[in-house]
């Protein structure tokens, strides 16, 4: 094979590694794309038991988002000294359950092991902000337990 | 990836970090390989860029590290793409210059150390925001020494460098990224405090500090910056306030600037012209930009090759025309990829601008996001003649360690803010998303406008003869023959593969065959019919696009055969020796010059020793007389006008003629008739050459009659030859009088070239019938048959064969085989003999000679009759 096709079929393969770069640039791109879409899709039905005080078995059902936290501005509002003004957010995205630490004082965990990082958490997980614990439930929440939660 | 969402997603997203940087690596090692092939791997210079592929592994695994272990949720996209880039950058600047590229691997590890230490430090980058006003205050200091300390290491007229010992700084490159910062936290504290927007509590600073950088800019004549650092800092305006018309308002005052910029600074006016009109200006204010046209064109779309380009033809291609050298040796689709490479960087940078909330990390990251657009889109844009050229570098690419540092810092710092997976938006989205709109306008653009030059203006760039590539491929490819009508050689190429160069037989032959120059540049045949004798064109087009493809060279030129009889040539040339003068010899009938010759001419042989010699002589040795003088026709025009006039019968030959005996005073000089004739008759006048009675003739024709005998004899209208001719005006003749007389006899406005006269008498010689001339006949590809080459032109009908005998008749005979017309001309002071023969079969002479005696043109016209008499002109090269 002639010096000049050695350089022909490199310069024909340094092009395609080149557009390889930015094909898989993209095609990563696009499935950060697919996994955002996925995480909007509706959560199905689920709720937080709790399973300490201030309100021992209370029901607290679940959407999309759920922001934890002391503070009224929050979805599920935890008044306990423990728990940070804005201490936790549990949301559904990509088929899961993602669990992410606000920055607390105390701390969030997951079956004991403290959050450093979002975490995925699944049915039956024990979940703790500062000193409330709670589980995670699939399923309809209780209706004793939803009215009982609408006269507070 | 759903598990990427999972504790494990940090590690997933670093696997795409290092998967893409493999990918680059591979494609930097096959670039490097390809490069020092091209060489030709017989010396340490093709093969020590090598060197780049170690030093960029060492920094990209370091910063890979660093970053996994101080940002695992960082965008996993902005440092692969940033270090392709720098990878790539490196690797063009050791290509073209080594000295450059062993530098410039320094700056690389020095960027990616600085990289490091910046994404080891503190998050939320309080140190940058904290002591605002100490940065900016250093970097003003730096670029304010630059006025009294300043030197440029390439020894320019800008000296925007701070150096010692061998290395040197730019402080105006790293003041723009520490004004991005002051500006991000001075407008996050504005926007911190939700009040209303007060000019002089939120704006002052800020105005002062851009005041003050931008006049510091300016006397450092640094207008790139200047212009860039304005643009930045009006679009983080808008990103912090959202209100489109801090926009549109800085746009006003950009265009508004920009003009009196142009009224005031020589610099910007020469930069602007240069842009408008670089072709006018293409060998000095226009230089740069279209050698970088004719640079990117030559890519084409799969460019020459790393390594086999000229990209040197390009001034200052290392730094701020780095762009041309990537289009012209990685073609379109190289300067495709790096531009896709720049817009998902700044892209990714954007977003990381558009999900961040607080505003020092917004307007921060946008900021450093946009000047880095911007600044690519400004030089690109400006290599591609899309923008005026700025004088800016391309971020990450360009040779210049400042560039590549402060590039890198800013980089560090929006990695540093970036996060993979930031759900939802931030409050400053909407006006960051605005911003991504408008870059992606010019992206646009800038690929649109590349694809312009490399495809559909490639060919006539490429083919200019300021196209250093195209006469060093004749050292290569050889470049085909030119060959008389009986296949003798005149022009052959001559030497090995790597140093042809091109022998001319014939010494006097300069102005027919022209030269094709190295240094000068082509001219006659070898201009005209380049493309043929280089192999542009040829029968076999795959073969064509092949072999430019893999040698980046055509194929071997054609052959190209003249209509011109070589000793008939030699005969003319000879005849002219020690004159002012020009020879055509045509054969009628055919349309075919059977020689052109001009003196003096030269010898394209000596054009190296002889060239500064030959552009001054008052003699003007270059130009070929035959169709590039113009000069008066005289009485010489009055055959023609006598035939037309017959042919419409405003006149009978046998008539009387008035005014015979009325004598014209020009220039101090009498005009009659030749001899006494005592007849009277038209024929008669015509005859005698007597001006009198043409005078009348062209009072009777008018102005729409003269331009209409001249029209159809071609005397007014342009050479249908495959020659560079004098430009032909267009007559606008009024109707006074004298006017129209001096028009009749040729000493109005019409000017004519020999061969003007030679076709336009060939209606007479051939029968009434105007031929289309032809100097080339047809090409021969290597290996391959003749194939004829068409004429330019079509043949016209002016006269019946009984029109044209008349005139002829009134001729004067020579030796019975021979009719010629001889007149002198006036010029001035200065007279020139035409002498126009007709010998049979339509074989047509025409001689000029400056300031001669009629007689001279004459005997050499009938010498040059007599040898074409017997001459064999069977069709060419049967």
């Amino acid at each position: 094979m002639s010096p000049e096709l050695v350089l022909l079929a490199l310069r024909l393969a340094l092009a395609l590694v080149l557009y390889a770069f930015l094909a898989t640039t993209l095609t990563f791109l696009w499935r950060d794309l697919k996994s955002a879409a996925l995480a909007t899709d509706v959560a199905p039905q689920a709720y937080l038991e709790l399973l300490s005080q201030p309100a021992l078995g209370q029901i607290f059902p679940l959407g999309n988002l759920n922001l934890f936290g002391r503070s009224g501005d929050n979805t599920i509002v935890l008044d306990e000294e423990t728990v940070s003004s804005h201490h936790a957010r549990l949301s559904y995205r990509g088929g899961q359950w993602l669990l992410e630490d606000l920055g607390s004082r105390n701390g969030t965990a997951v079956n004991e092991l403290t959050l450093a990082d979002p975490m995925v958490v699944t049915f039956g997980d024990e979940i703790r902000l500062g000193n409330v614990h709670l589980a995670l439930k699939a399923g309809q929440p209780p209706i004793e337990a939803s009215a009982d939660r609408e006269e507070r | 990836m759903l598990s990427d969402i999972t504790s494990g997603g940090r590690i997933a997203l670093g696997r795409r970090e290092s998967r893409l940087l493999w990918i680059a690596f591979t494609f930097l090692t096959l670039t490097g390989i390809t490069i020092a092939l091209a060489a030709g791997l017989d010396s340490l210079r093709s093969v020590q860029h090598m060197v780049a592929l170690p030093a960029w592994g060492l920094a990209a695994w370091l910063i890979h590290r660093t970053a996994n272990r101080y940002h695992p949720l960082r965008d996993p996209y902005l440092l692969p793409i940033a270090l392709l880039l720098a990878g790539w950058g490196l690797l063009i600047v050791w290509r073209l210059s080594p000295g450059l590229g062993a530098r410039q691997t320094l700056w690389l590890l020095l960027g990616a150390g600085a990289m490091v230490l910046i994404l080891r430090g503190p998050p939320g980058l309080s140190w940058l925001r904290r002591y605002r006003y100490l940065w900016l205050l250093s970097g003003i200091l730096l670029t304010a020494l630059t006025l009294v300390f300043g030197v440029n290491p390439a020894g320019g007229e800008l000296r925007l460098w701070l150096g010692c010992c061998g290395v040197f700084f730019q402080p105006s490159e790293p003041l723009r990224l520490l004004l991005v910062a002051f500006v991000a936290s001075f407008l996050a504290d504005r926007k911190l405090i939700e009040r209303p927007v007060s000019l002089t509590r939120d704006f002052f600073p800020l105005l002062l500090a851009a005041a003050v950088t931008t006049l510091l800019l300016f006397a450092q004549r640094d207008l790139g910056a200047a212009t860039l650092f304005l643009a930045v800092l009006a679009f983080m305006i808008y990103v912090a306030y959202g209100h489109p018309v801090v926009l549109i308002g800085a746009g006003l005052i950009a265009v508004l600037s920009a003009a009196a910029a142009y009224q005031t600074l020589d610099i910007v006016q020469v930069r602007f012209e240069a842009w408008l009109s670089p072709w006018i200006n293409a060998s000095n204010s226009g230089y740069q930009i279209v050698q970088s046209l004719i640079a990117v064109a030559s890519g084409g779309v799969f460019g020459l090759g790393p390594g086999r380009g000229v990209p040197a033809a390009v001034p200052l291609v290392q730094s701020d025309f780095v762009f041309a050298a990537v289009a012209e040796e990685w073609g379109m689709l190289g300067g495709l990829a790096m531009i896709l490479l720049f817009a998902l960087l700044v892209g990714r940078s954007l977003r990381t601008a558009a999900r961040r909330k607080e505003p020092f990390a917004v307007l921060l990251s946008a900021g450093i996001a946009i000047a880095m657009g911007l600044q690519v889109i400004l030089i690109v844009g400006g290599v591609l003649r899309l923008f005026p050229i700025t004088g800016v570098t391309l971020p990450f690419v360009s040779y210049g360690g400042s560039s590549l540092v402060t590039s890198f810092v800013g980089l560090a710092f929006i990695v540093h803010l970036s996060r993979a997976r930031l759900p939802g938006a931030g409050r400053f989205a909407l006006p960051v998303l605005n911003v991504q709109i408008l870059l992606s306008v010019a992206w646009a653009a800038i690929v649109l406008s590349l694809g312009w030059w490399t495809i559909i203006r490639a060919d006539a760039l490429t083919s200019r003869t300021d196209n250093l590539r195209r006469r060093l491929g004749s050292l290569v490819s050889p470049r085909g023959m030119i060959l008389d009508r009986n296949g003798s050689p005149l022009v052959s190429t001559e030497g090995e593969a790597g140093e042809y160069r091109r022998s001319y037989r014939d010494p006097a032959g300069g102005s027919l065959t022209g030269y094709d120059s190295l240094a000068f540049g082509q001219a006659g045949i070898e201009r005209q019919m380049d493309p043929y004798l280089r192999g542009e064109i040829g029968p076999k087009a795959l073969e064509i696009w092949w072999s430019k493809l893999v040698n980046g060279v055509p194929p071997a030129g054609s052959d190209v055969r003249l209509t011109v009889d070589a000793g008939l040539q030699g005969a003319a040339a000879l005849g002219l020796e020690g004159l002012r003068g020009a020879i055509v010899v045509l054969d009628a009938v055919t349309g075919d010059v059977l020689a052109s010759a001009s003196a003096p001419s030269y010898d394209p042989n000596e054009l190296d020793e002889r060239w500064s010699d030959l552009i001054v002589r008052t003699d003007a040795p270059l130009l070929n007389r035959v169709v590039q003088g113009s000069y008066q026709p005289g009485m010489a025009v009055a055959p023609l006008l006598y035939a037309w006039s017959v042919a419409e019968g405003l006149i009978e030959p046998g008539d009387a003629a008035p005014d015979f005996s009325v004598t014209i005073e020009l220039f101090n000089r009498t005009l009659a008739c030749s001899a006494a004739e005592p007849s009277g008759m038209w024929s008669a006048a015509l005859a005698n050459s007597c001006a009198g009675p043409f005078v009348v003739l062209g009072e009777r024709l008018g102005p729409d009659g003269i331009s209409e005998a001249f029209a159809a004899f071609g005397l007014s209208i342009p050479l249908d030859i495959r020659l560079t001719t004098a430009l032909t005006q267009p007559l606008e003749l009024s109707d006074d009088p004298d006017v129209l007389g001096l028009e009749a006899i040729g000493q109005g406005q019409l000017t004519v070239t020999p061969l003007h006269v030679a076709r336009a008498y060939a209606v007479l010689a051939g029968a009434g019938v105007r031929p289309s001339l032809s100097i080339v006949d047809a090409f021969r590809a290597q290996e391959g048959e003749w194939q004829p080459i068409s004429t330019l032109g079509t043949e016209q009908v002016v006269l019946s064969p009984t029109e044209a005998q008349v005139t002829l008749d009134s001729f004067s005979t020579y030796g019975g085989d021979f009719v010629g017309y001889e007149v002198e001309a006036l010029s001035g002071a200065d007279s020139v003999a035409w002498f126009i023969g007709i010998g049979p079969a339509g074989r047509l002479v025409v001689v000029l000679v400056e300031g001669a005696e009629p007689a001279l043109a004459r005997e050499l016209g009938l010498g040059l009759l007599e040898l074409v008499k017997d001459l064999d002109l069977a069709p060419a090269g049967d």
